[in-house]
């Protein structure tokens, strides 16, 4: 019988099986698809660390603490402040753990949202995936197997740790524990009308495995749930390009958020996901990133979310050499357009919004920018939901919870099947974060406990 | 100046091709997307539009049914008159031109994808201005809309730009000049709503002959002599013009 059985082979997943095997504990770990990497593979790639190697060489004074708050401030309290207190006390030592992993993190550190600091690391994630599945099973004490579903979870009297059946009729058994990290439900269409038929517009992009089986075998055998009223867009997806599943962050850069009636609708300086929930409500649930050329030529290559010179080549951006033209374009009335950028502008000169309130490019960080420069552009952008961030409640020790506050015997969970981390809205690289924090947390966690 | 668009679709190559025995072979229509010459050509229509606010566009999509949802991309476009149009015998280069040849009444300019449905073989445009007699601009690149409309083509080195003054049938290739624009979310949603015509040339019921029912040409090889042919490239083309037609 193997120690620990991780189900699911995302960033959490890899990482609990390889927490679990360097404390010396046998793994399996079962993906039900070809190939693991899960929704972490498609992700942005960018984990929030505070405090770091990279942010110190940039002069970037951060802090365990100073995460704390921001992830409280953008979850708006709706998050367990344990959990949060948990990653931001682990998370420092995760970074290091992955580098000796074999993870490479780009030198370059940017502000996303709800970072009052610079604080997004990147990487590419796909890559990351990969180094975390090669470091496990270069331990050799991790036995990979693709292709095979794990159906349920079934407990019984005489089992203190839940069993796994698997697609082809199977039980599995562990002597220490489960670690359920089978990700979010984005790939789950009635789930998401159960849990959030106001995205039903949305683009999603997640992993083909994002199902909900976790959630599902979770709740199986009673599992609460958290932060289930909060499954949130991010956006900045062109809503009819499919070659970039990324969104493009280019109102963190002083860009304007209009919607087709040429009006602002939002401080845009908030955290994507709430944007996300604001542009779903706007006509069409389209908006476009209006901006100038001083404004564009902030953006930066090395970042996905803020490579807007990639996105210009590949014909995404409206270009025009006046307003007008631009808005011609994008049909909305010129007059219009032209009005808005100019009562912004305003706004910028007097350092006061009194339309939306917007003080800063993003979370209380940078000033803002007038838009001025010809020429102008314009990216159509929606919502898109990249991951659930909610589903079964965990304690600090990544273990399952029931709703009474007890822990079901043997049963962790880690990565995007977790709820209580982000509540009511998300901060960039916290998902990723939390994919590795809580993978590590809940392999070691498993491994240790009682056989 | 009134348009017309011919789109031919390929399948959407991020779709695996699950051949079905029932369909001769052919992969599923579900999947079809606009090929990249049918995007430079339905972009090369919108920029004279752009130029000419007069201009008039419509568009037929070969696949009857199975072609709508490419219909619905283009309507997405903004251009409103769409329709599909059922092709009786698709792998038939001269069949399928026949059928176009009926759809293009009196247009100004007909724009065709270089390849229209015929696996690389590029035959239908050439078939379908000899149907038409009207004179064939093949493999289109770029387009300039400042005074005269000009088409372009490169090889090379070699540049040759045509002014476009009379009726014309120019077949399109793709080029990042002409990359096909996004359509705007709210046309995209419209479009969802699209009316959608449906269109069943004559030509196309009367040449469906089944591909089942094909066979190898028995006929006697033509023979002729070998010959090197040499001069300059006109000379060349007129000769060797020569040799294949004495030879049909």
């Amino acid at each position: 019988m193997t120690d620990v059985i991780v189900i699911g082979g995302g960033a959490a997943g890899w990482a609990a099986a390889l927490a679990a095997a360097q404390e010396g504990a046998t793994v399996v770990l079962v993906e039900k698809l070809a190939e693991s990497g899960g929704s972490s593979a498609l992700s942005g790639g960018c984990l929030a660390f505070a405090g770091t190697d990279l942010q110190a060489a940039a002069d970037i004074e951060d802090s365990p603490d100073a995460l704390f708050a921001d992830l409280r401030e953008v979850g708006q309290d709706v998050n367990d402040a344990a959990l949060v207190r948990t990653y931001c006390d682990e998370q420092l030592e995760a970074y290091s753990w992955l580098g000796q992993a074999g993870v490479r993190f780009s030198p370059v550190i940017e502000t996303a949202s709800g970072q009052s600091v610079p604080r997004a690391h990147t990487v590419d994630p796909a890559d990351m995936v990969r180094a975390l599945k090669a470091a496990a099973l270069a331990t050799g004490r991790v036995d990979y197997r693709p292709n095979t579903a794990a159906l349920a979870l079934e407990e019984s009297a005489d089992r203190p740790i839940p069993a796994v059946r698997l697609a082809d009729g199977s039980i599995a058994e562990a002597g220490r524990g489960v670690v359920i990290a089978s990700g979010g439900f984005a790939k789950n269409p009635e789930m998401l009308m159960q849990y959030a038929p106001g995205y039903a517009e949305a683009v999603f992009v997640a992993g083909a495995g994002s199902q909900g089986d976790g959630l599902r075998m979770g709740l199986a055998l009673g599992a609460d749930l958290r932060d289930m009223d909060y499954v949130k867009g991010t956006f900045g997806k062109h809503p009819t390009d499919e070659t970039n599943d990324h969104s493009l962050q280019a109102v963190y850069k002083g860009a304007i958020a209009v919607n087709q009636d040429g009006q602002r609708f939002v401080d845009e300086s908030i955290s994507y996901k709430l944007l996300g929930d604001a542009v779903m409500a706007q006509p069409w649930h389209t908006a476009y990133q209006i901006m100038d050329q001083g404004i564009f030529d902030t953006g930066d290559d090395r970042v996905r979310i803020l490579d807007f010179g990639r996105r210009l080549e590949e014909g995404l951006f409206y270009v025009g050499d006046s307003l007008e033209e631009l808005a011609r374009q994008i049909e909305i009335e010129p007059a219009v357009l032209v009005a808005t950028v100019q009562r912004y502008n305003g706004y910028v000169d007097a350092g006061h919004d009194p339309e939306f309130g917007r003080t800063c490019l993003v979370h209380r960080h940078g000033r803002l920018r007038r838009i001025e420069t010809a020429p102008f552009y314009a990216y159509p952008s929606t919502a898109v939901v990249f991951g659930t961030y909610c589903g079964l409640r965990i304690d600090s020790h990544a273990r399952v919870l029931r709703a009474d506050g007890s822990a079901i015997s043997g049963l962790f969970a880690a990565g995007e099947v977790t709820g209580g981390f982000h509540g009511a809205a998300y901060m960039t690289g916290s998902a990723l974060g939390k994919a590795v924090v809580f993978g590590r947390i809940a392999g070691r966690e498993a491994a240790a406990a009682a056989a | 100046m009134n348009i017309i668009v011919l789109i031919a679709g390929v399948h959407d190559p991020k779709w695996p091709i699950t051949p079905d025995s029932e369909a001769n072979g052919l992969p599923a229509a579900s999947h079809q997307v606009p090929s990249p010459f049918d995007e430079a050509a339905i972009e090369i229509a919108l920029r004279i539009r752009e130029a000419r606010p007069d201009t008039l566009i419509t568009a037929h999509v070969a696949g009857g049914a199975a072609g709508e949802k490419i219909a619905r991309t283009i309507a997405a476009l903004n251009i409103t008159d769409v329709s599909t149009v059922e092709l009786a015998a698709p792998w038939d280069q001269a069949a399928t031109a026949r059928s176009l040849a009926a759809l293009c009444g009196d247009a100004d300019l007909i724009l065709i994808g270089r390849e229209f449905g015929d696996y690389d073989d590029g035959m239908v445009p050439a078939l379908l201005a000899g149907f038409l007699d009207i004179p064939l601009f093949a493999r289109v690149q770029t387009i300039e809309t400042q005074g005269d409309i000009r088409f372009t083509r490169e090889m090379d080195s070699y540049v040759e730009t045509l002014k476009v003054s009379s009726r014309l049938l120019a077949s399109v290739t793709n080029d990042r000049r002409t990359r096909l624009r996004k359509p705007l979310m709210k046309n995209v949603m419209l479009a969802r709503q699209a009316s959608i015509g449906e269109t069943v040339t004559q030509s196309a019921s009367s040449s469906a002959i089944g591909i089942e029912n094909m066979a190898p040409r028995n006929v006697d090889r033509h023979q002729t002599r070998c010959a090197m042919i040499s001069g300059p490239p006109e000379v060349q083309a007129r000769t060797l013009a020569t040799i294949l037609w004495e030879a049909r």
